[in-house]
């Protein structure tokens, strides 16, 4: 389904139509879910959470102030609250694990990765993705399926820009390192 | 290809994007209607026009003392305001009864007590209705 900016349905909750708010509960439900979830890796609590954050949200929308993008104010909001849920501080640090992490690049693994179905592919990075922690795949899913800037991972973690910055490539790189592995794998 | 560039990798981007992200039950979004509906005095109902009224009486309150003390004062750089005199002369012509009664009120202990303790719990109400208010993202 394709959907509208989200000011276009802000606007008209704020103007008394609350039923447009479903709309963005559509839109934005995956990763509010994916980011309780991430942090608090119970299904049953995680939707319990992103359901509140969507509430909370809902009563606090005429106070938001547009000073950020609606998502990212709904992400923090999500955040928070899985993380008040936990009582644990995530993303503290960047974990100093000894993983070895080569060079690899695009052009290193793209034959292989194009060699294989749509399937396939899935497969992999399914793979590859769940040899992650759970911090990390809350950053590529905030990152890469969120279309989230820097900037707005930072506002919505509490983490420094530079941090995010840090921890995004490190999990690219060990990405290509997996998918590399992966694919000599196949091959032998 | 630079360091920050690196990470808008557009073939990465593409593979993860193939891994749909985790979704929460069917019935989420009724769920969360459903809880909008039973909440009482939400988002969606505007708040009335003298609610905005009341929330600038201490703005409104202020500023009016303020003009009132730079009018009435007798700092010499604000004489350039035509008809100053004339005004703070009539001004205080007008209310003399009300002048001399004050004197006489506030000339009295018990009076000023009171009078001191009033302005205190109303100075602490307007800092605390000023400053309890949410911050908003």
């Amino acid at each position: 389904m394709k959907y509208q900016d989200d000011n276009f349905y802000i606007e008209k909750v704020l103007n008394g139509d609350s039923s447009s708010y479903a709309a963005l509960v559509a839109k934005h439900k995956n990763l509010v879910f994916s980011i309780a979830l991430k942090i608090l890796n119970n299904r049953e609590d995680a939707e319990e959470i992103a359901q509140d954050a969507f509430v909370k949200a809902y009563q606090s929308l005429r106070s938001f102030e547009k000073k950020s993008k609606f998502s990212t104010w709904l992400y923090r909001i999500v955040y928070n609250a899985a993380v008040s849920h936990t009582r644990k501080k995530i993303l503290e640090t960047i974990p100093m694990d000894n993983y070895v992490i080569y060079n690899y690049s695009e052009e290193s693994i793209r034959p292989g990765v194009d060699e294989l179905d749509v399937n396939e592919q899935q497969v992999l990075l399914t793979k590859a993705m769940k040899s992650l922690s759970d911090e990390d795949n809350l950053l590529i899913n905030l990152f890469y399926h969120g279309n989230n800037s820097i900037e707005d991972i930072s506002i919505i973690t509490g983490l420094s820009a530079s941090n995010v910055k840090v921890r995004l490539h490190r999990i690219r790189k060990r990405l290509y390192d997996d998918i590399s592995a992966m694919i000599a794998e196949r091959m032998n | 290809m630079d360091a920050d560039n690196e990470l808008n990798d557009d073939f990465l981007a593409n593979l993860i994007r193939k891994v749909p992200l985790e979704s929460p039950s069917e019935e989420f979004v009724n769920y969360v209607m459903t809880g909008i509906e039973v909440l009482p005095g939400t988002v969606a109902e505007k708040r009335p026009y003298f609610i905005w009224l009341k929330s600038s009486v201490p703005y409104v309150g202020l500023g009016l003392i303020l003009v009132f003390i730079i009018y009435f004062s007798d700092i010499p750089y604000l004489s350039f305001i035509n008809g100053k005199e004339y005004f703070s002369d009539l001004f205080l012509k007008t209310f003399q009864p009300l002048w001399i009664s004050m004197k006489t009120l506030l000339s009295s202990k018990f009076t000023n007590y009171l009078f001191l303790i009033g302005v205190s719990a109303g100075f602490l109400f307007i800092i605390d209705k000023l400053f309890s208010r949410r911050f908003a993202v």
